[in-house]
């Protein structure tokens, strides 16, 4: 399955721009999130979003694992937000304005953390999803929730493979966030340049 | 605590969905901005990889060097390495190529370009630059040398 992902990379490595296309609708969000992980501006996260994805850009032919892209996108915008991150909080040092309206921090920065992971991995294997999988998960989460009927009728399928379609895609999904949070941090997952 | 989320029931999952992706949906702008980097991939430059930033490597030059407000990156291929010194108020970069080649520059932060050209000790200057995504491409006039730093977040 998360092969889909893989022949993505390998097209848009051969000049397949719908391909990358493709890839952007995936995985814009993970990015995203990750992005603004770390508390930067909405300025700096778009900075640091660019900066992904340019590096992907360059990256396209090279990437080790190009099945594991979910994770190489969400470690590569971590590292990047962390670095302007660190910019911004040398720039507090020399700017006592901006440092006193950093201060004003009323959320749990743990319980935000957390969070952001389980936001991040949930992102990252929903775009690993199947196609079919993906649109129809993202019209069942849709605000408000469709009826079967609206479903069947968007997704041009049988009302009742709806229900059996949902089921099995939504323990596809499980699967993956398990698998996900089983294994190591992501970041340490990608510092190892296995195969 | 964590595993929880995921073995609860088939509706709470969905939920879980409904908030992660209407918390994370980007910009369009940034979207755009993504589907755009398609155009600036690199097909004929040989990349100069980042070695070295003083925002992440090395924290006693760093602290250095946050009194200048200065940040410093190098990057590198076997045959040549680049080095920018970024000074922040207003942003400018000046930076070396070794060994010292007569080379032209050209600073890519989408969409916008500047070029400049090398001194005879392979010195280059870019002044009131903005911040966001950037890489330098650099090549000789014979075309001997064509290469492109990895992307930064200035």
């Amino acid at each position: 399955m998360a092969s889909e992902v893989g022949e993505l990379v390998r097209a848009a490595a051969g000049g397949d721009e719908a391909a990358w296309g493709e890839l952007v609708d995936r995985f814009a969000s993970v990015v995203w999130a990750r992005a603004r992980s770390v508390g930067l501006s909405a300025t700096a996260a778009a900075d640091v979003s660019q900066t992904t994805w340019l590096r992907l850009a360059e990256h396209l032919g090279t990437l080790r694992e190009p099945d594991r892209l979910a994770g190489w996108l969400a470690v590569t915008a971590h590292r990047e937000a962390v670095r302007v991150a660190r910019l911004e909080a040398r720039m507090l040092l020399v700017d006592p304005w901006t440092e006193l309206a950093g201060l004003s921090t009323e959320e749990d920065p743990v319980a935000r953390l957390v969070e952001t992971e389980q936001t991040v991995v949930l992102l990252e294997a929903l775009g690993q999803m199947p196609t079919r999988c993906r649109e129809l998960l993202a019209a069942l989460a849709g605000d408000p929730p469709k009826t079967y009927e609206e479903l069947a009728r968007q997704l041009d399928m049988p009302i009742g493979s709806i229900g059996p379609t949902r089921a099995r895609c939504l323990a596809r999904l499980r699967a993956l966030v398990l698998e996900a949070e089983n294994s190591d941090y992501e970041v340490a997952k990608s510092s190892r340049s296995s195969e | 605590m964590m595993r929880s989320r995921w073995s609860g029931t088939d509706e709470e999952l969905v939920d879980a969905i409904r908030v992660a992706v209407s918390e994370s949906e980007p910009p369009d702008g940034i979207v755009q901005q993504a589907r755009a980097a398609f155009s600036l991939r690199n097909v004929v430059a040989q990349i100069a990889e980042l070695d070295f930033d003083s925002a992440i490597d090395d924290d006693d030059l760093a602290r250095v060097r946050a009194t200048f407000g200065s940040r410093r990156l190098s990057f590198r291929t076997p045959a040549l390495s680049l080095t920018i010194d970024i000074r922040d108020r207003p942003r400018r970069i000046v930076g070396r190529i070794e060994p010292p080649t007569p080379m032209t520059i050209v600073l890519r932060q989408p969409p916008a370009e500047w070029t400049v050209t090398t001194d005879e000790h392979g010195y280059f200057i870019f002044e009131q630059v903005a911040a966001g995504a950037a890489s330098l491409r650099c090549w000789t006039p014979e075309g001997q040398s064509d290469v492109e730093t990895e992307w930064v977040t200035l």
